[in-house]
């Protein structure tokens, strides 16, 4: 169990290096001038673009510049913006909180949703209750993020006046408020697949010789359905959410964008927008370091469900 | 017959829809199993063997199937049982092992767990106890040490210590009738025997009856008391084992033994049944067996056969001499020919 | 020839006829999405034909213009006519999408095949390139490939389809190790064909009914990222206009006409919706565990008219 936690940390952190440096030659591949986007194609002085370039190590080759940008990253410095002036991790720090909120918030809504709808629709296949929950999970993961958002904006927030339609509160609790839609509207766009994936995967299982053989020992229909298939059904389920809970870090820039929240979303785009390479990279590295440490977490718990990951 | 029965299936009949149609995969079985005693049943693959025996216990998804006709355990009728007093039935009174103990086994589960969730389950008693009565089987079906094979998970077990599980499993609530659908057909050779032993000895020890499921003659020499062959959906010849291999009366049954490889008779060829049994979408009004049958005639192909007993009485004429009572068999040949 | 073969053992044929499949294809659901399908095609195709008036020619007196039977969904705010814009767009938004599934098709079906097939050093490279693609939280990978090869719809699809090959090359490679071992496969080998005509012309066949049903759902999914990416500027760059981005033209006015917004989202859901159906019926027909099957009742009902048909 140790050894392979160990196993998998060390992979993580393999695989966050590559991917640092694919983040970095791509954002750096189509050669265009950092200074023009710094000064906004404003004049400068020959000496003042002498000490950007300086500042900015523009003068080192590239790989120089990757070790660099590497090294200060994992001392947690992720280097100055080129259009703020400010430090990467000052910017990042102000509105993580925000959009790690309405991850979490999503996260929890939609696995309280999607998972009981998938099995309800499994335990009754091809019935009406089947067939009407999915074609409105269909329909949820149909309608593109934003939509849903800006749909139930329009109804919840302009016209009902039940929640704020944009901004964030102060505290996390005041947050609870703001973000419900926005988290709301995430949340919809992940239940149609996870429940279709738990559905198809708990009709396996119920399928499966070890769900007759418990049939024919006599256990009742609800210890078999929740107690022996359900256990196994989770495992692709959860490979299934881990990576919709990644797909809702990008899920959140969208719904930041459509409630005006101001999370690191918005900040993304704009500098994507204005070519800020520093900004992007810091914050594309960010949410992969993130996204690995959510894969972690659920290997770990794959291990903590499943005998034979956590015995071999 | 001259023991109680313990089971009596009556005109058992089950369709199944596939994705090819309605399937008749039994057509009017009829069985009578004695108490404590190991009655084999045997036919090749799509034969119904498996089919009957899932029938027993319900174990058919309820919108792809439907049955009619009786199954009689100890006097009550399994089949108008309600889903709830058969879950009292399952794995108390008749319990069942399978072909393949891998799948059989829920791999997330400790075989401890598995076990004793069967005994608190139908022996309303608490974990401790549970626990002990597992402790005790498993040492019964030669799992050693059991304390310590109690946290073993299934994958951490040998396909034979699997089936083991299985069968300790099975007789956790000492049942009536043990079902044992195939119960060495996934093992190794060498392993098969022990296991087989293992559900003899266990059926003296407990008085448990078994149906033991199986498509090897073999095997029903061995261990059998009784046994009955089926052939497309229907039984079409019941006897003592070794009346069976004495005077098979139906073709079928006599074409099967004759297939049986034997060492040292030098022949070069094995004998083998030519053809392959009739696919079961329609209902067949005559013998399923006519179309391979060397015998087949007129009568064979009109009229739906019945299940004919060959009294003793009968029996004392002519050719079939030496069957005894408890002969039954589905041929108009064979009950011609007396 | 038949007949010889069964008179050498003397016994009739058993299987007469062929028997019809119970549970059909062209089920009601995958009726409905074809008739959507085909209508969205065919109006995307024909959209010069149809349409009067010009996508991108702008005509101010009709702004905002309300629906009427001038403009039949009612004009932009430069006074484009709403519908023909719609039609437009689902040109861009469909093409590309295409673009992005054909894209991860030809590089991803060769590759997992590869992988599946010789295993070994293949596999362990294609599998570790997939790894790094998917450290990226879905989007993301998108977002940086922008950022460094500049903001146009043709880096988005190129960009999105790297982000869809993981699954794809997957998919194969998982359904190639099942095929791999199969007699025909050995068969194939043994007679000396080549490689390249095992894969190709053995196992890919065998493998395309859950590759078809899975590049459906992608397509769907391709639509709705590729919307994503236009909402947030970093797709299709005007006057080029796909749905996405008119959605997000359209939210800016959501209080004159909210049609503006929910048209083109509308079109998204719809199409969206069709695909699913037809991936799930694709599905469901290939996997006969989840096909619906009529009642006993039913098949008797239909053999019992066919017999008195034959007898009356």
């Amino acid at each position: 169990m140790f050894r392979y936690v160990l196993k998998r940390i060390v992979q993580m952190i393999l695989i966050v290096l590559a991917a640092s440096v694919l983040i970095f030659v791509m954002v750096r591949v189509t050669p265009s001038d950092p200074i023009a986007s710094m000064t906004k194609g404003k004049r400068i002085s020959q000496e003042t673009r002498e000490a950007l370039v300086r500042q900015y190590h523009l003068d080192k080759s590239q790989p120089e510049q990757y070790l660099i940008w590497i090294k200060n990253a994992i001392r947690g410095d992720l280097g100055d913006s080129f259009e703020k002036k400010q430090p990467v991790t000052t910017l990042i720090a102000d509105r993580l909180p925000t959009t790690l909120q309405i991850v979490l918030m999503s996260s929890i809504l939609a696995l309280l949703l999607s998972i009981p709808i998938g099995v309800l629709c499994a335990v009754h296949m091809n019935s009406a209750v089947d067939r009407i929950l999915s074609s409105v999970t269909l329909i949820l993961v149909a309608s593109p993020v934003f939509l849903t958002g800006i749909v139930l904006s329009l109804i919840f927030a302009m016209k009902l006046r039940w929640f704020p339609s944009f901004g964030t509160g102060k505290t996390f609790v005041e947050n609870l408020r703001y973000l419900f839609l926005p988290s709301l509207a995430l949340a919809f766009s992940m239940v149609a697949l996870i429940a279709r994936i738990t559905r198809s995967n708990m009709i396996e299982q119920l399928h499966s010789g070890y769900a007759q053989a418990a049939v024919a020992k006599g256990m009742p229909r609800r210890t078999v359905i929740w107690k022996h298939c359900f256990k196994n059904a989770l495992i692709p389920v959860i490979t299934v959410a881990s990576i919709q809970i990644g797909t809702m870090v990008v899920g959140a820039v969208l719904v930041e964008n459509v409630f005006a929240l101001g999370g690191i979303g918005d900040v993304l785009i704009s500098s994507i927008k204005s070519s800020d390479y520093p900004v992007v990279q810091g914050i594309t590295l960010l949410l992969v370091v993130l996204f690995a440490l959510i894969n972690l977490i659920v290997d770990i718990v794959y291990a903590w469900i499943d005998p034979r990951i956590r015995l071999e | 017959m001259a023991e109680h029965s313990l089971l009596s299936i009556k005109d058992l009949r089950v369709d199944l829809m596939s994705i090819r149609g309605i399937v008749y995969a039994l057509d009017g079985v009829n069985l009578e199993l004695g108490e404590g005693l190991i009655h084999g049943l045997v036919g090749e693959s799509g034969c119904g063997k498996s089919m009957t025996a899932r029938s027993i216990l319900r174990l058919h998804d309820g919108k792809r199937s439907r049955m009619s006709g009786e199954i009689l355990f100890e006097g009550k009728n399994l089949l108008s049982l309600s889903e709830r007093e058969m879950q009292d039935v399952r794995g108390k009174q008749i319990s069942m092992i399978f072909q393949d103990p891998m799948n059989s086994l829920n791999p997330l589960y400790t075989i401890g767990e598995q076990i004793s969730e069967t005994v608190r389950r139908h022996e309303k008693c608490g974990k401790t106890a549970a626990k002990a009565r597992t402790l005790q089987l498993l040492g019964k079906v030669g799992i050693n040490p059991p304390d310590r094979r109690y946290r073993q998970y299934p994958f951490e077990l040998s396909g034979g210590l699997q089936q083991r599980v299985m069968i300790a499993m099975a007789s956790a609530c000492r049942p009536k009738l043990l079902i044992a659908d195939e119960p060495t057909t996934a093992l190794d050779v060498t392993i098969q025997a022990h296991v087989l032993e293992l559900i003899h000895s266990l059926s003296g020890e407990m008085g448990m009856s078994v149906l033991l499921i199986t498509h090897n003659f073999g095997i029903v020499a061995e261990v059998c008391d009784r046994v009955s062959v089926m052939y497309a959906g229907r039984i079409v010849e019941t006897a003592d084992t070794r009346d069976i291999f004495r005077h098979p009366a139906h073709p079928y049954t006599k074409a099967l033994i004759e297939s049986i490889p034997k060492a040292g008779t030098g022949e070069e060829y094995l004998p083998t049944i030519p053809g392959t049994p009739p696919e079961l979408f329609e209902r067949d009004p005559g013998c399923p067996y006519r179309d391979r049958c060397p015998r087949a005639g007129e009568a064979c192909k009109v009229r739906p056969m019945d299940e004919r007993i060959v009294t003793a009485k009968e029996l004392a004429t002519e050719q079939l001499q030496g069957i005894e009572a408890g002969h039954t068999v589905a041929c108009w040949q064979a009950a011609q020919a007396r | 020839m038949n007949k010889d073969k069964y008179s050498l053992f003397g016994h009739r044929p058993m299987i007469k006829t062929r028997r019809r499949k119970e549970g059909r294809l062209f089920t009601v659901p995958m009726v409905i999405s074809l008739v959507i399908l085909l209508t969205v095609i065919f109006a995307c195709i024909f959209a010069p034909l149809i349409s009067p008036y010009s996508p991108t020619e702008q005509n101010l007196p009709d702004s905002l213009a309300l629906p009427s039977m001038r403009h039949l969904l009612g004009a932009d705010k430069v006074g484009r006519d709403l519908l023909t814009r719609l039609f437009y767009g689902g040109r861009t938004t469909l093409l590309s999408a295409i673009g992005v599934v054909a894209f991860s098709v030809v590089v991803g079906v060769p590759l997992g095949l590869a992988a599946g097939y010789y295993g070994g050093i293949a596999d362990v490279v294609i599998g570790r390139v997939c790894d790094l693609v998917l450290s990226f939280p879905s989007l993301l990978l998108a977002f940086v490939f922008v950022a460094g090869f500049g903001r146009s719809m043709a880096n988005a699809v190129i960009a999105l389809g790297i982000v869809y090959l993981p699954m794809l090359i997957r998919l194969v490679r998982s359904l190639t190790l099942i095929e791999k071992n199969k007699t025909y496969v050995e068969a194939a080998g043994s007679i000396g064909y080549s490689d390249a005509r095992i894969l190709f012309f053995h196992i890919l066949p065998n493998c395309v009914s859950s590759i078809i049903s899975q590049i459906t759902l992608d397509l769907a999914y391709a639509i709705l990222d590729l919307a994503s990416l236009s909402f947030l500027g970093l797709g299709v760059q005007p006057p080029t206009a796909d749905w996405g981005a008119m959605l997000d033209e359209g939210r800016n006015f959501l209080l004159q006409n909210p049609l503006l917004a929910l048209a083109p989202g509308i079109a998204i859901i719809l199409t969206v919706v069709a695909l699913n159906l037809f991936s799930d019926g694709l599905h469901q027909y290939f996997e006969p565990l989840q096909r619906e099957l009529p009642s006993f009742d039913k098949v008797e009902k239909r053999a019992g008219k066919k017999k008195e048909a034959v007898y009356g």
